[in-house]
């Protein structure tokens, strides 16, 4: 009954501090959402507004002269499909393969009964700062015959030390060790260990690694640059960009001053129309992730 | 000066037991760290056998083994070259201040949007947020370039009609890296806040309760319980990127640059890719890389052992 | 039927068949047009597919596929050798190319892919990886000689130090571009206010002053005209102060951001026989005082030296723009209302009776865009399909497309470009933009020599402000500058040795960063003239520039003396 009343006095009577807090927090989120906003609300107006009125200077805030005409000419672009989905087969196969070596090593690394586990930290550490330059992975790649293959775009890059270190630290700090203890007292196997305990628990740090993950594999371009010449294999980012440099004016090769007029326009639309065309599938995926950055999402595992 | 609580397990004193069976009872680690292992033996050390093509002058038909050794020579002539020392300085300077600067902002914001009470609003705040990472960096400096135009960009309007005179930003040497690191932070800041925000998921909720019943303000409770937990993942972070303090890009620093503010946004990678446009060297960049790796190395250690001292977290 | 005569009909029709085959495959290819010359000496094996050849080719969106091009098919016709292909994006191309050299990995042929001179200097001359082509040009060269014989000098520029040729140049003279740094005048503004062009330096100030102090646009305010403007970043000849500096000095300084390592990007120019740099010519200095003033009473918007050409192209077209340098007139509605004001204008005399504008005659015959590898098993093969690419036939086949579907002969009555008659028609107009798979536009070499450039037809009566008439405004301003370029002043081709490039690429790094800093610093006023120019002529020694003109001279002196 005491405690009760107790209770309601504390839920009724919200502390002032608290609220001066809320209100701070809200002020700072609300300015960053509007700092934020309006540079992309511009690229979103201008990927939609006509090439004249982007060469013009016109587009502040909404589109001007609205139009479809630059996303016309990029969804018109025979590679844009293929693009997307050889994007697609390489963010999830490397974003899987990543989360494999990722855990597997994070979790050697994080316990104390792996006999050797300072040296192959430090070999880990070792690659995120020492990387062999340009012409010795070219040389690997092209011996292991993997250029022009998915291969060469999902193994090279497949653990990196950063997310191994932040999983590795995550484990450390959110698996507490009774739990390691009383399940080997139990004859619980280090395999069983990993799978029925690390893994369930582990929600948060493999939704931020797999996000970080495969945005990173979505964006990039410089491996299939150097690795890839075949067109059916492209990515996304590789087709957008010669979707750009299609309506670029390359002032070197002077050749018809009337087509590289028109161009120019185009260029200057098209790169806002790529941000948007390649962000999107990203957005999406967002909210699937974030049910996972919820408080409290990972208690009552431990009680088990 | 926070202290930082033992969000990690107590330190087990270890018994001591033979070599042997040491060994038998890491057998189940030997297994599963075997692939990871392998990985980086072919994909990483490997190829870091070719890297001697930095005290080599690498030619194709020899291949990497077979070229000629030069010493030191590829070294020299960076450090000879009478600008290299304000390269350096300038990497420097624009990575640390980038670094200090950026630090806490993500943080302080995964904790607001933690404490957040509407998941509405926390989850638009996060989804907004986050989108300016995917911003090209090509886009992101022509709209820099835009918005600071000294007669229509937006910033100098929006000056001009407080009654302040145009600015010519991007023509002034001293707003140049003021310009990168904010926008870099304005770039970047929500997409660095997840990983916090997934550490502060791992807060027992029972250590919110007690606080409560304790009359903890919300303050004191992220003081007191919030930060200490994710400190481990704010301390690591921390010392991931001071190993690739000289490693900065280049994409971002190049298109800004013009001529005007060369002094200060000449970087490493600027001046690399410069000597390399004629002659494209791969020896030279391979032992500038290799140079800016052992600085990074030495940085690295330098904070992991300070971080060992003064709490518990080490990356090493 | 009897089996002895089904025996024989199906001899008799496997004959005729195989009659077919060979006659077909033995069909030599026919010139079509008038220009087209005869190529028969140029199948190269009986059998198709005898013969195959690799090429390393440049992959651009608008070319949809090489291997099923109707250029290709085309060359394969005439030839008789299959030809596949190794693809290099054109973003990046250098660096991809690099990286395949460098590793070595290599097709038969590189076509058009973007081979620097350095490129041919260390894999050519250095390691050997090319194939040398003189004897291959004296034996098989019909139209390399030629070439040759056009252009004097052409064969001593492509000759690398050790005396041999180890790429085939493309031929591609382009008048307009040889005197590229036009300026543009708004002669509706000049009318507005009732001014003439101005033929001097204070003539052209005041002009200036006018466009920036009155309503020149028109529109009811006087303040919001900006005289002069250029960029410094990635327009076609666009910095502002070019014009002005050419009336003390002969000037053709490019102080854009990414230009480190041309000879424009350091200023030097043939004085006579001597290799020299301008800075320590007191006009210099003074041009550049007088630069930094028109800066400072903001005669020259100081918008230009951060802006890029998106920049300044919108500054143009918004109507605030009163004059710029520039290759051609930067608009991005060509033909539109604005465009339609401008009107080049000569160069003005300086204080001291100075006048000229630079000129660029030796960009014709150019390039390293046919090179073989010193591995490939058909080099005579390989070279004569190069030598073929030099005829009209393959030039037009490549650059504009099919025959009788992208361009066919003249009409007869129609005129050209350059007054003469005309000597082909294009049926669609050419562009680099919808992908197609007819032609490789840039991406081969060939032989478009002015000539055939200005044989284009062009309606006498075209309005010159026009889109449709840009080609012959251009063409017709570029004659009137002529009189005022100096052609003996411009650099040749001079070719380094592989230690001199390495000690090149680094003095060049240096170097063009500190004059920029320096010439920007100056105009913007954030370094005084009076009292730094000397201290940073000094710097600008020490950071080697002395060396570097002494590496110039000393190839110059070997190669052209």
């Amino acid at each position: 009954m005491i405690l009760a009343q107790a209770n309601r006095k504390n839920q009724i009577r919200q502390r002032w501090d608290d609220n001066l807090f809320d209100v701070i927090s809200t002020i700072f989120l609300a300015l960053s959402v509007l700092v934020v906003a309006y540079p992309l609300l511009y690229v979103v107006s201008a990927s939609f507004s006509s090439t004249n009125a982007v060469m013009a200077g016109k587009v502040w805030l909404f589109p001007v002269e609205p139009t479809l005409v630059a996303y016309q000419a990029v969804f018109t672009y025979q590679s844009i499909m293929t693009g997307y989905l050889n994007s697609a087969i390489y963010t999830v196969c490397g974003t899987a393969i990543n989360l494999l070596l990722t855990i597997l090593c994070a979790f050697c690394l994080s316990s104390k009964d792996f006999y050797g586990r300072k040296i192959v930290s430090v070999m880990v550490i070792f690659t995120m700062l020492f990387n062999a330059g340009l012409i010795p992975n070219y040389l690997l790649i092209k011996n292991l015959g993997w250029l022009n293959t998915i291969w060469s775009l999902i193994i090279p890059n497949a653990m990196s030390a950063w997310y191994v270190i932040l999983m590795r630290s995550y484990f450390s700090s959110s698996i507490s060790r009774e739990l390691f203890e009383a399940s080997s007292l139990d004859g619980c196997s280090v395999y069983r260990q990993l799978w029925s305990i690390v893994l369930p628990l582990s929600g948060p740090i493999i939704a931020v690694i797999s996000l970080y993950c495969a945005v990173g594999i979505w964006n990039s371009y410089f491996d299939a640059f150097i690795y890839i010449s075949k067109k059916e294999l492209f990515p996304l980012q590789v087709v957008l960009r010669n979707i750009l440099i299609l309506n670029q004016v390359d002032m070197t090769t002077v050749a018809d001053l009337r087509d590289m007029a028109s161009r120019q326009g185009m260029s200057n639309l098209l790169k806002y129309a790529v941000i948007v065309v390649s962000s999107v599938p990203l957005l999406v995926l967002y909210p699937f992730v974030q049910k996972y950055f919820v408080k409290g999402i990972m208690i009552g595992a431990v009680k088990g | 000066m926070f202290s930082v609580k033992q969000a990690s397990r107590t330190e087990y004193p270890m018994p001591s037991i033979s070599f042997r069976k040491r060994i038998k009872k890491s057998l189940p680690y030997y297994v599963l760290i075997a692939l990871p292992l392998i990985f980086l033996l072919i994909f990483k050390y490997y190829p870091m056998l070719g890297a001697q093509i930095a005290f080599k002058d690498y030619k194709v038909r020899l291949g990497i083994w077979g070229s000629p050794w030069v010493g030191w020579e590829n070294f020299a002539t960076f450090f000879q070259s009478p600008s290299s020392l304000t390269i350096i300085v300038n990497t420097f300077v624009l990575s640390l201040y980038y670094l200090i600067a950026s630090f806490p902002i993500p943080i302080i914001m995964a904790i607001f949007l933690n404490e957040c009470r509407s998941t509405g609003f926390k989850k638009f705040t996060q989804m907004v947020t986050y989108m300016p990472y995917f911003i090209s960096t090509v886009v992101l400096v022509s709209m820099i370039l835009q918005f600071t135009d000294v007669s229509s960009g937006i910033v100098n309007q929006l000056i001009q009609a407080f009654g302040g005179n145009s600015v010519n930003f991007m023509g002034k040497v001293e707003y140049f890296r003021s310009i990168y690191v904010w926008t870099g932070i304005w770039q970047s800041t929500g997409y660095s806040s997840i990983i916090y925000l997934a550490a502060l998921t791992g807060v027992p909720l029972e250590l919110y309760e007690a606080a409560r019943v304790d009359g903890a303000s919300k303050f004191k409770r992220i003081l007191h319980i919030d930060l200490p937990h994710i400190m481990p993942t704010i301390i690591t972070l921390f010392i991931l990127n001071t190993g690739s303090i000289l490693s900065i890009g280049f994409e971002k620093i190049y298109l800004m640059q013009n001529s005007i503010n060369t002094p200060v946004s000449e970087v490493i990678s600027t001046y690399v890719y410069k000597v390399g446009l004629i002659n494209s060297n791969f020896s030279f960049s391979t032992a500038v890389g290799l140079f800016n790796s052992v600085v990074n190395l030495v940085l690295l250690l330098l904070v992991n052992s300070l971080s060992k001292k003064f709490s518990d977290v080490q990356v090493i | 039927m009897g089996k002895k005569m089904m025996r024989t009909l199906v001899a008799m029709v496997l004959t005729i068949a195989l009659a077919m085959g060979c006659v077909s495959s033995a069909s030599a290819w026919e010139p079509q047009w008038k220009h087209d010359e005869d190529l028969s000496s140029y199948k190269l094996c009986d059998n198709f597919g005898d013969i195959k050849l690799r090429f390393a080719v440049t992959s651009v969106p608008a070319i949809i596929d090489w291997e099923t091009n109707e250029y290709v098919k085309w060359i394969e016709d005439v030839t008789n050798v299959d030809l596949s292909f190794e693809l290099i994006p054109y973003d990046g191309r250098a660096e991809k190319l690099g990286l395949l050299l460098a590793s070595g990995d290599y097709p038969d042929v590189f076509l058009s892919v973007g081979m620097t001179n350095q490129m041919i200097s260390r894999y050519g001359v250095d390691e050997q990886m090319f194939l040398p082509l003189n004897d291959l040009i004296n034996q098989y060269g019909t139209f390399t000689k030629q070439i040759f014989e056009e252009y004097p000098g052409s064969e001593n520029a492509i000759t690398q130090l050790d005396g041999k040729i180890y790429s085939l140049p493309v031929v591609n003279e382009c008048y307009h571009a040889t005197v590229p740094t036009k300026f543009w005048m708004n002669q509706t503004w000049l009318d507005n206010l009732g001014l003439k062009q101005p033929t001097t330096l204070d003539e052209l100030y005041n002009v200036l002053v006018a466009f920036r102090d009155q309503d020149a646009n028109g529109n009811g305010d006087p303040s919001d005209e900006i005289p002069l403007a250029g960029d410094y970043f990635d327009g076609w000849y666009t910095n502002p102060e070019r014009f002005i500096m050419n009336a003390f000095t002969y000037y053709n300084l490019d102080l854009d951001k990414n230009d480190t390592s041309t000879y424009e990007a350091f200023g030097l120019y043939m004085n006579g026989d001597t290799v020299t740099t301008p800075f320590a010519d007191p006009e210099f200095k003074k041009g550049v005082a007088y630069v930094a003033k028109m800066v400072k009473e903001g005669l020259i918007y100081e918008g230009s030296f951060t802006q890029d050409l998106a920049g300044l192209t919108q500054l143009a077209e918004s109507g605030r723009l009163g004059a710029a340098n520039g290759g051609y007139i930067l608009f991005a509605d060509l033909g539109g209302d604005v465009y339609k004001q401008y009107r080049a204008v000569m160069p003005v005399k300086g204080p001291e009776g100075y006048q000229g504008i630079i000129s660029f005659p030796y960009d014709s015959v150019s390039g390293n865009m046919f090179t073989i590898s010193a591995d490939c098993k058909n080099p005579e093969a390989a070279f004569k399909i190069g030598d073929m690419l030099y005829s009209y036939a393959a030039s037009m086949r490549g650059y504009y497309g099919v025959y009788n579907n992208a361009w066919t002969d003249a009409d007869a009555d129609a005129v050209g470009i350059n007054g003469e008659p005309a000597l082909y028609k294009l049926l669609k107009p050419w562009q680099e933009t919808e992908p197609q798979n007819d032609c490789v536009l840039q991406m081969t070499t060939s032989r478009r020599d002015s000539k055939f450039r200005l044989g284009e037809p062009s309606d006498p009566n075209v309005d010159l402000y026009s889109a449709a008439g840009l080609e012959t405004l251009l063409y017709q301003v570029t004659k009137d500058y002529k009189p005022y370029a100096d052609d003996s002043k411009a650099l040749p081709t001079i070719k380094f040795t592989e230690d001199e490039n390495a000690e090149l690429s680094v003095l060049m790094a240096d170097l063009s960063t500190a004059i920029k800093e320096g010439m920007l610093g100056f105009f913007t006023g954030s370094k005084d003239v009076d009292t730094e120019f000397d201290s940073w002529l000094q710097d600008l020694n020490s950071k080697g520039l002395s060396r570097l003109t002494e590496i110039y001279q000393n190839e110059y002196n070997a190669q052209f003396k």
